[in-house]
């Protein structure tokens, strides 16, 4: 295999290594590629259909969804032809009918020339069913959350809307939420997400309530060691750097 | 055929399947045939058998139309809604046991005997208007020949 494949994008020669995700090569070049889905710490997914661009391989044309598709060969790539904005465009109508009040899909609305559809019902959830949430929870191991019903009535959440035993409340999944779906409240000493409560365990420097007493068992469990001061992560980088100077 | 929640029986069921998360809709099939609903301690312990996440067990039960979490009739009328049976008379085949049975499409008897359901298309349409009740087929139904059926199943 070739370590170097050419690629035009938009007329431009580019450089790419191969099996680079299309989208991190357009990226690179500075090509602004609308996504909601995406995320660099999470496994592509492909869910929104907002990264689609144009590609031309072996004299075959189509659209790809350029978070999953791999530079490999040759191949004329267009960021912003008539055929890829007519895909957004349609892409933007739904979420705009589905999220009519989420400022980024307003915004990328406004972007892409996008209105309002009268004959499309007008719902005001806040989700859009990227599913960076239930990535998010898979990769840290807790697999709390997960996709429930299909069609119009798909949702995330946890089985049976229950609060979820499987949850150590680290709040990743409101974390990595593109449109701020997933309600935390901490009050006092405690963080309530998914409809259950957990205690805050409170640094001993700044007092910040950084995470839960869950969370903390389970990465005791993962690490396989005590965790010994309860230190929030910016005190711990100021105590390790004070400890290297004094050493 | 029981109704009650896991009991003993469960066990034996899970013991069919070799624990490997690739399983999960073979058991989910199976349960729902043996309680004829999903009860949420099969679906726990399902999770804990195949190392599968409980959130994907609960995922894949809601995904599919013929899993259900809710108790299901002894007998599943599946009334076609296709063009054909639409044009034939099954808006007032649908309404007609709808009077009968006392329930809407979804629903099922308090007795848990019937459960009615449309589907689009049942891929007889020669037949139209036709219902199936669990694996008999019924066409050129009319609101007289319904009763009939009924009272023999």
């Amino acid at each position: 295999m070739t370590d170097v494949v050419y690629l035009n994008v938009d007329g431009e020669q580019v450089k790419a290594r191969p099996g680079m995700r299309l989208l991190d090569v357009l990226r690179e070049q500075g090509v602004d590629i609308p996504t909601l889905c995406d995320h660099e710490g999470l496994v592509p997914w492909g869910s929104c259909r907002l990264c689609m661009v144009e590609v031309t391989e072996r004299g075959r044309n189509r659209l790809v969804a350029s978070c999953l598709y791999p530079a490999e060969r040759a191949s004329d790539v267009y960021t912003e032809s008539p055929r890829v904005r007519a895909a957004r465009r349609f892409v933007l109508t739904l979420l705009l009918a589905r999220n009519a009040d989420v400022q980024l899909v307003q915004e990328l609305a406004g972007r892409y020339g996008v209105s309002r559809l009268e004959r499309l019902p007008a719902k005001q959830e806040k989700c859009t069913l990227c599913l960076r949430c239930v990535r998010a929870c898979a990769v840290q191991g807790h697999s709390a959350i997960g996709t429930a019903f299909r069609g119009q009535e798909k949702k995330v959440g946890p089985p049976f809307d229950e609060p979820p035993a499987d949850c150590v409340g680290c709040a990743a999944c409101a974390a990595v939420c593109p449109t701020g779906a997933i309600e935390v409240i901490e009050k006092g000493d405690t963080r309530t997400i998914w409809g259950r409560t957990f205690e805050l365990v409170r640094c001993k420097k700044c007092g910040a309530g950084f995470a839960t007493c869950e969370q903390l068992v389970w990465v005791r469990k993962e690490l396989g060691q005590e965790i010994e001061d309860k230190l929030c992560p910016c005190c711990r980088q100021r105590d390790e750097a004070q400890r290297m100077v004094k050493g | 055929m029981a109704t009650e929640p896991a009991g003993s029986d469960l066990p034996e069921i899970l013991a069919r399947y070799p624990r490997q998360p690739g399983e999960l809709l073979n058991v989910l099939i199976d349960l729902q045939a043996h309680y004829r609903y999903l009860p949420k301690k099969a679906l726990k312990e399902t999770a804990e058998y195949l190392n599968v996440p409980f959130s994907q067990v609960y995922s894949v039960a809601t995904f599919y139309k013929a899993l259900s979490l809710k108790p299901r009739g002894e007998h599943v009328i599946k009334v076609c809604q296709g063009t054909a049976c639409h044009l034939r008379g099954a808006p007032a085949i649908i309404e007609e046991l709808q009077n009968v049975l006392g329930i809407r499409p979804g629903e099922t008897t308090s007795d848990l005997k019937f459960t009615l359901e449309t589907v689009n298309c049942l891929g007889a349409c020669a037949l139209a208007p036709v219902m199936m009740i669990d694996d008999a087929t019924y066409g050129e139904l009319t609101a007289s020949k319904l009763r009939n059926i009924l009272q023999k199943v």
